[in-house]
């Protein structure tokens, strides 16, 4: 006996001019991946975004760990001059050279050297520095006016 | 092949049978009632619309609105939710330094604290007073204090001390005690101690400038203040790492001065010295480049209650006027030397005294008629002859020769306030001729009748020694701008007074009155160096007008002006004694102030590398 399916089958001929042409419906597909590409894009961008206002908040975070450090820095050298103000005050050098039992000089003689043994001395010795010749990092050997300007104009190039 | 049949399959045939037995089962359909319209808004459907509509017009006015308030219109919030949880306080700027003019710190700010609670934060105010006690070295009634206001809890600041030093501040602040306050606050320090106050001036305890060159510049020396912001946890605490600064500081511009600090320290010291010794009231130096009007020193002291002689925060040497007494002979003989009335070789029978007007005028000493020439007149210092210089200059016409006179005074800068235009400085007191009366007419002639300052003195002498011309004195030679750069000051202004031949003529006199007159002194012990100069006694006008103290006796103003090298001044030194003893030798400038001239003349020689010319005159030691 034969199934009662194999009746529904159609022949060949048929077929052809019945079936209707199926054809693939892209839309509702390519539809996903677009809401996926936009969600993957809207969180690489929001990704993004906390990367670089992590970085943002890290760089402030470190300006103002060189800006407090800049400030500490001046308030020191603020100090130090202070210090060494005071230490090359008359007041206190006198004070001292009085505790030591120095006395103020009366009288003053000036002696003429002779310019040749002045020319053999510098040749030898060689001269004092002059502000030209100083190279950064030895600011030591300005006088005390000269690295105060070095310091001011320092803090004016910060930001 | 099969052909498909046409009758019904089974499959078919049995499904079909199955619709129709269903078809044939009969219910009852439920009654379709019609919508109620239960509260008036019509059916579901309409209500649900309604309810959408209703939902979307909320939603759009909450989205316009978070749109305004992301965009344009959210400040007022923002600034409101910044006010509940975050606080701005003021970034105090440096003031700028004060600078010798070798660049050494004469004034400078260093960094302090200002030390402040609010009692209505504090926690615990016993601990928070014994700690403040502790750190501050607060005596036990101020912690006493302290502990009621901290108890009380009825302000929200109190001011525990001010001008902290850095390191306590910071010790306190480390505490992190709740309702303390420890904020930024400079403190200005003088390095030198007191040299130089006198110039300086002071700053209040905010800062500002009150007297002399702090308050002279004291927008210059200002800077902008700043601002940081801190947030703030319930409580008070500040959160940490939330520090921002809104707007750095500027610091202020910075000032160099032409005051050299080591000679500046040498005249206090022994202007301090020689007051002292005489028991006199007070003093001046003023030291001035002869050239370029630069004043490189100016010290002014004076006795205080105590009976100590200090230096005083008041420059008395620019604020105080006094007769300057036969220092200004110079003025009368250098004009009648210029108006060409006189030579220093012109002679006048001079008496020791005579009578002009209701006054009978005297020398210092008696002496005979004396035929003196105009030289001798300066040299030995004679009232009476310096009157008829004067009188000499109008060709016979007494009203010109006053009017001549009186220009040359305002020629040589008496009458008006210096160019240093310093805070309170005094113009002195030169009545116009036409105002004169009686024998003042012809007082002001050596110096009495009229009244000046040091520092206008010194410039007047100045003119002599710098060939005619008069310099302004300056006391700042430059600034250091917000880059660090140096901007030098103007120059200072000058006049012509009188001729370079005049001046050299004047200062040949001036020699002589060191060499062999009332100025001796101020040579001694300077073997290198000619001195030349004037020495001047005036006398002190008291309040009733006279020239007697309570005690009967004349009260003095001593002064010597001279300049040196004398064959080719570089520098004019000014000093005054001010009440020196009435009943002593050393009343007279020449005793009094001459001497100081000669101690203080080494140090500046050293400071100013000032080098001995080759060739010294007959008074000069070493040639």
């Amino acid at each position: 006996m034969a199934s009662p399916l194999r009746s529904l089958q159609l022949q060949p001929g048929a077929a052809d001019a019945a079936r209707p042409q199926l054809t693939v419906v892209p839309g509702r597909r390519r539809m996903a991946w677009f809401a996926m590409s936009v969600m993957v894009l809207a969180a690489g961008l929001l990704l993004g975004a906390t990367y670089l206002h992590t970085r943002i908040a890290e760089r402030q975070l470190e300006i103002d760990r060189l800006d407090a450090a800049f400030r500490s820095a001046q308030e020191e050298f603020d100090v130090l001059r202070a210090e060494r103000a005071v230490l090359r005050s008359p007041s206190r050098l006198a004070e001292q050279a009085g505790a030591l039992g120095m006395i103020p000089g009366s009288e003053s003689e000036f002696v003429p050297i002779d310019p040749m043994l002045l020319a053999t001395v510098i040749a030898q010795t060689g001269q004092l520095p002059t502000l030209d010749a100083i190279v950064p990092g030895s600011y030591a050997r300005l006088d005390p006016l000269d690295q105060f300007r070095l310091v001011k104009s320092t803090g004016t190039e910060a930001p | 092949m099969r052909t498909p049949s046409a009758a019904p399959s089974r499959l078919h045939r049995s499904t079909s049978q199955r619709q129709r037995q269903k078809r044939r089962v009969r219910a009852e359909r439920p009654e379709v009632r019609p919508p109620r319209d239960r509260f008036g808004l019509g059916g579901s459907t309409a209500r649900l619309r309604l309810l959408l509509l209703v939902l979307v017009v909320v939603l759009g006015y909450v989205l316009v609105k978070v749109g305004r308030i992301q965009s344009t219109g959210g400040e007022y919030y923002r600034e409101a939710a910044e006010d509940q949880w975050s606080r701005t306080r003021e970034l105090p700027a440096d003031r700028g330094t004060i600078f010798d003019r070798d660049g050494e710190e004469l004034a400078l700010s260093v960094p302090g604290y200002a030390v402040s609670v609010n009692p209505k934060l504090v926690t615990n105010p016993e601990a928070t007073a014994r700690a403040l006690q502790a750190a501050l070295g607060l005596s036990d009634g101020d912690a006493r204090d302290l502990y009621d206001e901290l108890v009380a809890k009825d302000k929200g600041f109190v001011y525990v001390q001010r001008q902290v030093d850095q390191a306590t501040g910071e010790a306190i602040a480390a505490l992190r005690a709740n309702g303390v306050n420890v904020d930024r606050e400079p403190i200005r320090v003088l390095p030198g101690g007191e040299t130089g106050r006198s110039v300086i001036g002071l700053t209040n305890i905010d800062g500002d400038g009150i007297a002399g060159l702090e308050a002279q510049f004291d927008d210059f020396l200002t800077g902008t203040p700043g601002s940081l912001r801190n947030d703030f946890a319930p409580g008070g605490r500040s959160v940490a790492g939330s520090e921002e600064v809104v707007a750095p500081p500027v610091p202020g511009n910075d000032l160099i001065l032409t005051l050299d600090r080591s000679i500046q320290f040498e005249a206090e010291r022994l202007l301090v010295d020689r007051v002292d010794t005489l028991l006199a009231k007070s003093g001046t130096i003023i030291v001035m480049d002869t050239d370029t009007g630069d004043v490189l020193a100016m010290a002014s002291v004076q006795r205080d209650d105590e009976d100590v002689v200090q230096i005083t925060s008041g420059n008395y040497a620019a604020v105080n006027a006094y007769e300057p007494g036969s220092v200004a002979k110079v003025i009368t003989i250098a004009a009648g030397l210029n108006e060409g009335s006189v030579t220093p070789d012109s002679t006048f029978v001079v008496p020791w005294r005579r009578q002009y007007a209701d006054d009978l005028l005297k020398d210092s000493h008696q002496h005979p008629d004396e035929l003196m020439t105009v030289e001798q007149i300066l040299v030995e210092s004679s009232n009476i002859g310096t009157i008829d210089v004067q009188m000499s200059m109008g060709e016979g016409e007494w009203d010109r020769a006053r009017e001549i006179h009186w220009n040359y005074m305002r020629g040589f800068g008496l009458g008006e306030k210096t160019a240093l235009d310093f805070p309170g400085e005094s113009p002195g007191i030169l009545k116009h001729w036409t105002d004169l009366w009686g024998s003042e007419r012809v007082t002001v002639a050596y110096g009495q009748g009229l009244a000046s300052t040091s520092i206008q003195l010194a410039a007047a002498v100045n003119t002599i020694a710098n060939d005619g011309t008069y310099v302004a004195p300056r006391l700042v030679a430059g600034t250091v701008d917000a880059a660090g750069e140096v901007v030098p000051a103007e120059p200072s202004t000058t006049h012509e007074v009188v001729s370079q031949g005049v001046a050299e003529e004047v200062q040949r006199m001036m020699r002589q009155v060191v060499c062999r007159g009332t100025g001796s002194r101020a040579q001694q012990g300077i073997t290198n160096f000619s001195v030349a100069g004037k020495t001047g006694t005036g006398l002190k006008a008291q309040p009733d007008g006279g020239y007697y103290n309570e005690a009967g006796e004349l009260v003095y103003y001593a002064s010597f002006v001279g300049f040196f090298p004398a064959e080719d001044p570089q520098v004019t030194v000014l000093v005054s004694i001010d009440e020196p003893p009435a009943g002593d030798i050393n009343r007279f400038g020449g005793t009094a102030a001459a001497p100081v001239f000669a101690d203080l003349a080494p140090t500046i020689v050293h400071e100013q590398g000032i080098v001995p010319p080759a060739v010294t005159d007959e008074c000069g030691q070493a040639g």
